[in-house]
């Protein structure tokens, strides 16, 4: 008996001394580190992969909101196609993915706060010379132009990949509503999967946007269930790809921060949500990326940032075989056009 | 941090059922002794596909049930119903995620049939406490990043174990009185005002140490 105390009482102290945070900085090229930025409340982890020694950080913004960078955009494509040219930071929002902690209300200016402390720290660690460009996807096209636009914030990046991004809430759900009538038509008239497109556009017909959540996620939902009815848009970009085992993610953490931005109203107060009226404040490289198929965030948005931002250097990718996780579905494509843009812009 | 023990206290104490509320059905033919029950300690090995960690507890038998049963052919068939609260302090690492250490009071319902099959449905609620598996920082709205030492939070933990395993007869000191295999699902509260879980795996056994008794209360009912 004595025996077994002991044998725990080792087994406790060895996992205690191992509960010692270790620092790691690495400036190689092909680093892996993991850290967290703790900002009110929230502790958010930032995984850093890639090549240090390019002296360019990708950060991803993913989106959601409640999705998870860390899970489900640091996948094989990116592995092979970005991190060995440059570095990525896979950083998961507070209340997504991997992170821990608790908060006051959620809102976009926390998360553009979020963001901007995400990219001070970035240099801190790895050097004020290192180069950062953000690649947001989806909701991140909302905290990206939150952060662009307050103060001098622009002068912190080298430029912003903006894919699928979606800048204006209620301006996406009427696009989406209009394209899904509209393409839902064209498919009954071309007598493809009659029934299924009829119910999308009966639906997006008795539903007009306004502002609630109730009827974006209808729409929504919509979206994704015409991607799935396109035979055009190349596989990829599951959601089952979550389930696969990646560094430093947890599958049940980041169900539970789902849930918590859910049930947190955000997604009711983001219906209010609009960067169309500040987008002319933008003047750095920008590139926008969007899938032809994107129901979910139309190409109608990304065509507003090109109109309206006042960069000098901008240039709008089509993938023509993409819904809207077109870097999953043309991953080629995509990367290539992310690497053409850095490369110009570095 | 206070609060958060005041309510784990409030709690603890109504998970103690007085023994004079007798949960468990009584009949006029039953019979109730006071007995002497040794401490009870368990050990157990916490692991997932993801983590792995460790438990031990203390605790002591609240009240136990033993029916009799006799079979038509004259055979004593003996079950026996426990009900035990624990103190229990847990520990598990998940890699690159945390560490996470919780303090719980855990009340044990038990069961052994003849064939001294165990069975468990324990309920928990404690405190916990993570610590981050790599380096923290916070920065100021003037941009100036610092190191967080001991970086981690505070939550409510609570949920539930249940199991299968084998019962070992009359025990000795320091004996091994059952091993089980158990399901535990954990939460955590506050995550982001909202419910974390974590689902894992338990091998558990328990043992009786003698030397340290404690009075509990026994029920003895027959049945033809």
């Amino acid at each position: 008996m004595k025996n077994t105390f002991s044998l725990i009482f080792l087994f406790f102290g060895i996992l205690t001394f191992s509960a010692c945070q270790k620092e790691k900085i690495s400036l190689g090229t092909n680093i892996q580190d993991l850290f967290y930025l703790d900002n009110q409340g929230a502790k958010m982890p930032i995984l850093v992969e890639g090549n240090m020694a390019s002296g360019i950080i990708v950060l991803w913004i993913h989106g959601g909101p409640g999705g998870t960078a860390i899970g489900f955009q640091n996948d094989a494509d990116i592995t092979a196609f970005l991190e060995p040219k440059y570095t990525v930071a896979y950083w998961d929002q507070r209340a997504a993915g991997v992170s821990q902690g608790n908060t006051s209300q959620l809102g976009v200016s926390l998360y553009a706060e979020d963001l901007k402390k995400v990219i001070i720290l970035l240099k801190s660690r790895y050097g004020a010379d290192k180069k950062v460009f953000l690649l947001s996807h989806s909701w991140g096209g909302l905290i990206a132009p939150a952060f662009l636009t307050e103060g001098s914030n622009q002068g912190m990046v080298q430029g912003w990949i903006n894919v699928a991004g979606a800048h204006n809430y209620i301006k996406n759900d009427s696009l989406t509503r209009d394209y899904l009538i509209q393409y839902g038509k064209e498919q009954v008239a071309k007598n493809i999967n009659i029934a299924r497109w009829q119910d999308i556009v009966d639906y997006a017909e008795a539903h007009v946007p306004d502002y609630t959540f109730k009827t974006s996620s209808g729409l929504n939902l919509c979206a994704s269930t015409a991607e799935g009815l396109i035979s055009d848009i190349n596989p990829g970009g599951s959601i089952t790809d979550i389930f696969q085992s990646k560094t430093a993610f947890s599958f049940f953490a980041a169900a539970s921060n789902s849930g918590a931005t859910y049930f947190s109203g955000l997604n009711d107060r983001i219906m209010y949500a609009e960067y169309s009226s500040k987008l002319s404040l933008i003047k750095l490289p920008l590139l926008c990326i969007t899938g032809k198929y994107d129901f979910t965030v139309p190409r109608g948005l990304a065509d507003e940032v090109m109109q309206k931002a006042a960069s000098v250097k901008k240039k709008l990718v089509i993938l023509p075989h993409s819904g809207h996780i077109c870097m999953s579905q043309e991953p080629t494509t995509f990367y290539e056009a992310v690497i053409k843009f850095v490369e110009e812009n570095k | 941090m206070k609060k958060i023990l005041y309510f784990c206290l409030i709690m603890l104490h109504f998970s103690i059922i007085s023994e004079a509320q007798n949960a468990l059905k009584m009949t006029k033919n039953d019979t109730i002794i006071a007995i002497k029950s040794p401490i009870l300690t368990k050990q157990s090995l916490l692991f997932s596909t993801n983590s792995l960690g460790g438990q031990i507890g203390v605790g002591k038998l609240l009240k136990q049930r033993e029916t009799h049963r006799f079979t038509k052919s004259g055979q004593e068939r003996i079950k026996t119903k426990s009900r035990a609260l624990y103190a229990t302090l847990g520990y598990y690492y998940q890699p690159d995620f945390q560490h996470n250490w919780s303090l719980a009071a855990e009340y044990a319902m038990s069961r052994v049939n003849r064939k001294g099959l165990y069975s468990e449905f324990a309920p928990f609620l404690g405190v916990s406490r993570t610590f981050l598996t790599a380096t923290s920082y916070s920065v100021s709205d003037n941009g100036v990043v610092t190191k967080d030492n001991l970086a981690g939070n505070w939550y409510v933990t609570g949920g539930f174990s249940t199991g299968l395993g084998k019962h070992f007869e009359t025990p000795k000191w320091g004996s091994l009185e059952t091993v089980s295999a158990k399901f535990v699902l954990q939460t955590f509260y506050p995550n982001f005002k909202f419910i974390a879980i974590k689902p894992y795996f338990q091998v558990q056994t328990t043992w009786e140490l003698p030397k340290f008794e404690t009075n509990a209360q026994k029920m003895i009912k027959f049945k033809s």
